[in-house]
């Protein structure tokens, strides 16, 4: 197990330096220049020049490579062209909207996909079965921009019931945790629906019964337990991916989270903050990854680490 | 089997109830007493007066309202008049003295002397931001006296009065580091509380403001809303009171609606085409005119930019100080043709134009001129750049055709004229000895009238040998709620809430 774990965690500080490098290039390549966008229109080539040297551009790639890669090992990911604020602080400032954001929508998530996919699952062929159906397949397909603006139509201009932007209070998480995580449910529905189908027949669940376990028992000890991993799986891939920031239902909601960061961050060719983000979420993504493998021990303990 | 099936109906009915009426529990929101709260569509990057924000739009209407000048330009009465500076007088050529305004407080309790101008300028001038050239001709500044200051020009600067009115006044000793724009500190109306980036910017009224009765709000919150739609609904619902930009559709909309008012106002902003000069075949001024006489302005203001724009008579916009109005270019189509073929291309030429959505419809802005110019044979391949391609492209003059506007930010003939046209500047390709000449005398004539006089030649000139088809003078849409109070229309696109108030 510990080296399993060890093997991991060098595999997870290889991937990381891979995203960092990758990341710094990739940034370099595409066009633009910083401090062109920094100076703005108001600005002359002169005065975008001096910029340029006065924010390290001017000096060799593998210089610049260099000088970054050992401050960012010593936990210095440089100060944005932009605000002058160091990098990584800016993208620790984002990650509580985010988190928030992430965990409610997950939250909702596991809660609805859990109660849809049982009740389809335990009238298979039944009118609910066929309306968990419809749902979960108009769920996954409903443009998420288009719900949320729809969803602030409805309850916040119409009904006047919830806020319809910003961040503070838990009302203001209501709408885009619901935008964000109707996809999520129609897909995790009809992956329970499948899980609890399957197990449902197995033998070990119908001994289950027989003995005289009532039905709570049978479906959490024995149905749910052995269709988890896929669920996990799953789970984790998506709040891997809400963690990384979800720009379209940030802008829509206004919500200062980390997508927004890194877009702006690319549109401003803000180099520090494009890097400290993305390696941030790459660290966030590999992270879940192993504890989710994890998991998959704790649940099937037939699974082995070597 | 029938007990667990209403054991799960119970379950299920319980979690959407409980959903429905948590829902329900929330009110509408509710306007706080005193505060206004508006939505800008630009996002604040820094508070800082003097950084590279520093001519962000943003940027400076939040200075407005935090920080002081020595002097305002009042367009209505044609004057300048005083603000932490009382009285002020030319020595000489190249020397001023300001009196200043004694028991004026900064936020944090120091007081406002001499050293704080100095600091201002030096600031200013050390920070290297777009407005730093403002004050690059300022070389010293006297202090002794803390109610007076000296201030050296290195030439005689027609423009120093203008400029100073964009100068925010900060505390003395203020270290040139943008880690001042954090937490801000100035003299004006309204205090510094909370910055949260793409969340909100929060200021309170500044109680011992040395003007009696001013700010009458007790609190102005901006908030960060970047979708449009998202904030019409939250102007609406009356979420935020104030907000500005709207599209010609929007005011088409809320036009009519008792809740919401609607107020179009003048700016110093003018959006045209540069047409590169420095390249062929647009060194030759006939090509220039044939593009000039072959765009239908009125056709696009009168349709895509209704309410937001009117046809530009000027190359820069009617409240900017020293305008001087043109007649218009006569949209011809035949006569555009003809201009062209007689330039050597009878079968018109192909061009690209590049641009960048940051200017409300600019995107059909752009198509409309490529249609238009297709017409009298002059294929356009319209480019949308993002913005750190498009800002890179445009400063190294890597472009035939080129999109864009410009604010007059001191309000000054000089500010877009000199800035842009001097051959010195390399900012269009066109180059004219004359104009040039034109230009530096104005920038060194301190008698506003001679200035002007100086300028209006510049702008016949400029017309005339079209580097640039000047198109619109920008409007700025303000939409408020009801219980907005107070609120006067400025003379430019940076407005104050500084005298409004909210009814509760």
């Amino acid at each position: 197990m510990v080296r399993y774990l060890l093997r991991r965690v060098l595999g997870t500080l290889i991937v990381i330096w891979g995203v960092f490098t990758i990341i710094f290039l990739v940034v370099r390549v595409i066009p633009g220049d910083p401090a062109a966008v920094l100076l703005g229109t108001h600005t002359t080539a002169e005065m975008v020049a001096e910029q340029r040297a006065k924010m390290g551009l001017d000096r060799p790639l593998a210089v610049q490579y260099v000088l970054f890669l050992r401050q960012a090992v010593a936990g210095d990911w440089g100060h944005s062209y932009h605000e002058g604020r160091p990098a990584f602080g800016m993208v620790l400032e984002r990650m509580r909207p985010t988190v928030e954001l992430a965990l409610a929508s997950i939250a909702l998530t596991i809660a609805l996909s859990f109660i849809l996919g049982t009740l389809a699952a335990r009238w298979v062929q039944s009118p609910v079965d066929r309306a968990v159906g419809v749902l979960s397949l108009i769920g996954q397909a409903v443009p998420n921009f288009w719900l949320g603006l729809v969803l602030i139509l409805v309850f916040a201009r119409n009904l006047n019931w919830l806020p319809s932007f910003g961040r503070g209070t838990p009302w203001h998480l209501v709408l885009p945790t619901i935008t964000l995580s109707v996809q999520l449910i129609g897909v995790m529905t009809r992956l329970i629906r499948a899980g609890v189908l399957e197990t449902a027949g197995q033998d070990y669940v119908r001994t289950a019964r027989a003995k005289g376990v009532a039905e709570s028992q049978v479906m959490t000890r024995h149905v749910y337990r052995n269709m988890l991993i896929p669920v996990i799986t799953m789970l984790g891939l998506q709040l891997g991916a809400l963690l990384g920031g979800v720009v379209v239902i940030e802008i829509v909601f206004a919500w200062p989270g980390l997508g927004r960061l890194i877009v702006t961050a690319i549109n401003n060719r803000d180099y520090p903050v494009v890097q400290a983000a993305v390696t941030f979420t790459a660290v966030i993504f590999v992270v879940l990854n192993l504890l989710v493998d994890l998991t998959y021990g704790y649940l099937d303990p037939r699974i082995r680490y070597a | 089997m029938e007990r667990n099936r209403a054991r799960w109906i119970r379950l299920v009915f319980c979690v959407v109830a409980g959903a429905l009426i948590s829902s329900v529990a929330q009110a509408a929101p509710v306007a706080q007493p005193g505060t206004l709260t508006i939505s800008y569509p630009q996002r604040v990057v820094s508070l800082d007066p003097h950084g590279t924000a520093s001519a962000e739009r943003s940027t400076i209407i939040l200075s407005g309202h935090l920080f002081d000048k020595l002097i305002t330009w009042d367009p209505a009465a044609k004057r300048f008049q005083p603000a932490l500076a009382e009285r002020w007088r030319s020595i000489d050529p190249t020397t001023w003295e300001f009196q200043l305004r004694r028991g004026v407080k900064f936020h944090d309790g120091s007081d406002f002397t001499s050293g704080a101008v100095k600091t201002s300028i030096e600031r200013a001038q050390q920070l290297r931001s777009p407005l730093t050239p403002l004050f690059s001709g300022i070389t010293s500044v006297d202090a002794t006296d803390p109610n007076r200051v000296m201030l050296k020009t290195s030439a005689p600067l027609g423009t120093l009065l203008s400029n100073l009115t964009n100068l925010a006044i900060v505390p003395a000793g203020t270290p040139p580091t943008p880690v001042f724009g954090e937490r801000p500190i100035g003299t004006g109306p309204f205090k510094f509380v909370e910055f949260v980036r793409d969340t909100r910017v929060v200021l309170e009224a500044n109680a011992n403001y040395w003007r009696p009765g001013i700010p009458k709000l007790r609190r102005l919150v901006f908030v960060d809303i970047p979708e449009l739609s998202a904030r019409m609904t939250a102007l609406e619902t009356g979420e935020i009171d104030m907000t500005v930009q709207l599209t010609p559709e929007e005011i088409k909309r809320l036009k009519g609606s008792a809740a919401i008012k609607i107020n179009i106002g003048p700016t110093f902003y003018t959006r045209f085409l540069w047409i590169n000069s420095g390249r062929k075949p647009f060194d030759d001024v006939r090509v220039r005119r044939a593009i000039a006489k072959a765009l239908n302005i009125s056709a696009i203001t009168s349709s895509l930019v209704a309410g937001i724009a009117k046809p530009a008579d000027a190359p820069i916009s009617s409240n900017v100080l020293c305008y001087a109005k043109q007649p218009a270019y006569g949209y011809n189509g035949q006569e555009a043709r003809r201009i062209l073929a007689e330039a050597g291309f009878p079968r018109g030429l192909d061009t690209e134009m590049k641009w960048n959505d940051a200017l409300p419809k600019e995107r059909e802005v752009a198509d409309a001129i490529a249609g238009q110019l297709a017409l009298i044979g002059i294929r356009v391949r319209s480019t949308l750049q993002p913005r750190a391609i498009w800002v890179d492209d445009l400063v190294k003059l890597n472009w035939d055709l080129n999109l864009l506007g410009t604010g007059a930010v001191t309000g000054d003939a000089d500010y877009s004229l000199g800035r842009l046209y001097h051959s010195r500047a390399k900012r269009t390709g066109y180059v004219n000895p004359e104009l040039d000449r034109l230009l530096d005398q104005a920038a060194g004539t301190i008698d506003t009238n001679q200035r002007c006089d100086l300028y209006k030649r510049v702008q016949e000139i400029l017309w005339s040998e079209v580097p640039a088809v000047f198109l619109f003078e920008s409007l700025e849409v303000y939409a408020y709620r009801a219980r907005v109070q107070g609120f006067k229309l400025p003379t430019s696109e940076i407005f104050s809430l500084n005298e409004v108030s909210v009814s509760p």
